[in-house]
């Protein structure tokens, strides 16, 4: 291709404005003692009504990847993420946050730890968009001092808040699931009695097994949650379990309590 | 739901006003959008130079269709580096009929008069057969194209024997193209060596197609 080719395509191509998605990194201690594990979230601030994307961004976009740079011996954990929502842009439906989220990392320090300040770093990358899309990448550093391990009052505080975004684990509960043709059939039992599924989702966590694009059907029959989908038109190799997160309607809550579960329906 | 079933039944009404024999005999193919080893859904579509094409003109010519938005950071990213336009090169050589398609409704990013799009095929230098003209998204709909790219690709008979992403690496950067298993290319591949298309779909990444 000639220069001027490449010229053009330069000035068509998307460039990533500063403010697009920023990063901080927050810990809930002030300092690190051997072999202790403590949690970090990485803060996403995109721009004012751009979102970015969950571990299964739907239809398009891409999740966050988050890459570590951490002291020697120190090991950072999967991230953990905040329970998603779902966006529809003329029929194509994505699941994502939209403004400030927090993926919590638990981070692990080896039995000796490496002299001087421990610096850690990351770097978040991935896709922001609104009506469009841009990809965002932005690094953020902490440094934590060897010590008694010692909570950080502020950090701590922004930590919790970050935990409660998170779906909770499904203690108590359990399913199982089937698919029929292009037909998923999720059923899941709660570990208390339920009285009303109204306005809930399931969105299931690993792409390319449900197709975002048409929504799940949700209802209560013989006090157990059935959830109905539709098969991704791409889908592989059938898999083993369809694991997701369980919304309750706005305003509801799950047996418990919780906004957000974690489930699992082992495929039959 | 509701507004894919529209979209299914104008085109399948289109299709039936028209009096093509292919949706009257067979409806459940239209509602069901495209499936491996299927008939691929048919359309008509005007390309960027006026010219007509029917999808039954390119029977017994292996075709592939490429969901195109020139603002998508995932479309510039194969098309930067030179990376689409090669394979459009390679397949047309062997007489692969490549169809772009954009479907961005007016307004919207990446939407293409004639001129854009043609300026854009001698500026970005594509090598596509023809860029099909779809604002209105009847052939996006019809394909349920998600994400620019999206590629679709059909056998001579017209059967649909891969869909999804143009590679297996999901990012928007150029630099991930080497080393990639570029899906498109393995599958054509495979399918003119008289084989079985090892991995006829997978998830398409990219930006959500602009209706």
């Amino acid at each position: 291709m000639s220069l001027i080719a490449f010229a053009s395509l330069v000035l068509l191509s998307p460039r990533q404005p500063d403010d697009l998605v920023q990063a901080r990194l927050i810990a809930e201690v002030r300092s690190v003692r051997p072999n202790q594990s403590f949690d970090v979230a990485v803060e996403l601030t995109p721009k004012a009504g751009w979102h970015t994307y969950w571990e299964n961004p739907g239809a398009s976009g891409l999740p966050t990847s988050l890459k570590w740079t951490l002291p020697a011996g120190f090991k950072a954990g999967p991230i953990r993420w905040p329970a998603p929502r779902s966006f529809n842009a003329g029929g194509i439906v994505n699941y994502g946050y939209e403004g400030r989220t927090w993926l919590i990392t638990r981070v692990t320090a080896p039995s000796r730890l490496p002299a001087g300040p421990l610096r850690l770093a990351v770097v978040a990358s991935g896709l922001a968009c609104d009506d469009q899309c841009v990809p965002f990448r932005d690094s953020a550093t902490l440094t934590l001092a060897s010590g008694n391990g010692a909570a950080d009052p502020s950090g701590a505080q922004v930590l919790a808040q970050a935990r409660r975004r998170l779906p909770a684990p499904g203690t108590g509960w359990s399913g199982t699931a089937s698919l029929s043709g292009s037909t998923w059939t999720a059923t899941f039992a709660a570990p208390a009695r339920l009285t009303s599924v109204q306005g809930a989702r399931f969105f299931v966590a690993p792409g390319n097994i449900v197709d975002p694009d048409v929504k799940e059907r949700i209802e209560l029959v013989g006090g157990r949650i059935r959830v109905t989908m539709t098969k991704s038109p791409t889908m592989g190799a059938r898999p083993t379990q369809l694991r997701g997160v369980l919304l309750a309607g706005p305003g509801r809550s799950w047996p418990g309590g919780h906004g957000a579960i974690q489930v699992t329906a082992a495929v039959r | 739901m509701k507004h894919k079933l529209v979209v299914t039944l104008s085109i399948a009404a289109l299709a039936i006003g028209a009096g093509a024999a292919f949706f009257q005999s067979r409806p459940m193919e239209v509602a069901g959008g495209p499936a491996i080893g299927r008939p691929a859904p048919q359309f008509t579509a005007t390309d960027s130079m006026g010219k007509s094409h029917k999808l039954s003109d390119f029977k017994g010519k292996y075709v592939v269709l490429e969901w195109f938005n020139n603002g998508c950071p995932f479309v510039v990213k194969h098309y930067k580096p030179g990376n689409m336009q090669a394979l459009q090169k390679e397949m047309t050589a062997k007489g692969v009929v490549w169809l772009t398609i954009s479907s961005s409704a007016e307004g919207k990013q990446g939407y293409l008069t004639n001129e854009t799009a043609n300026n854009l095929r001698k500026e970005w230098t594509m090598n596509s057969t023809a860029i099909l003209m779809d604002s209105a998204g009847t052939i996006g709909r019809m394909y349920g194209a998600r994400t620019t790219p999206h590629m679709f690709v059909l056998d001579p008979n017209q059967n649909v024997i891969y869909m999804g992403a143009i590679d297996d690496k999901p990012s928007a950067n150029s630099d991930d193209i080497a080393g990639a298993r570029n899906h498109v290319r393995e599958a054509l591949r495979e399918a003119m060596a008289g084989r079985r298309v090892s991995m006829p779909t997978s998830q398409p990444y990219g930006c959500s197609v602009k209706y």
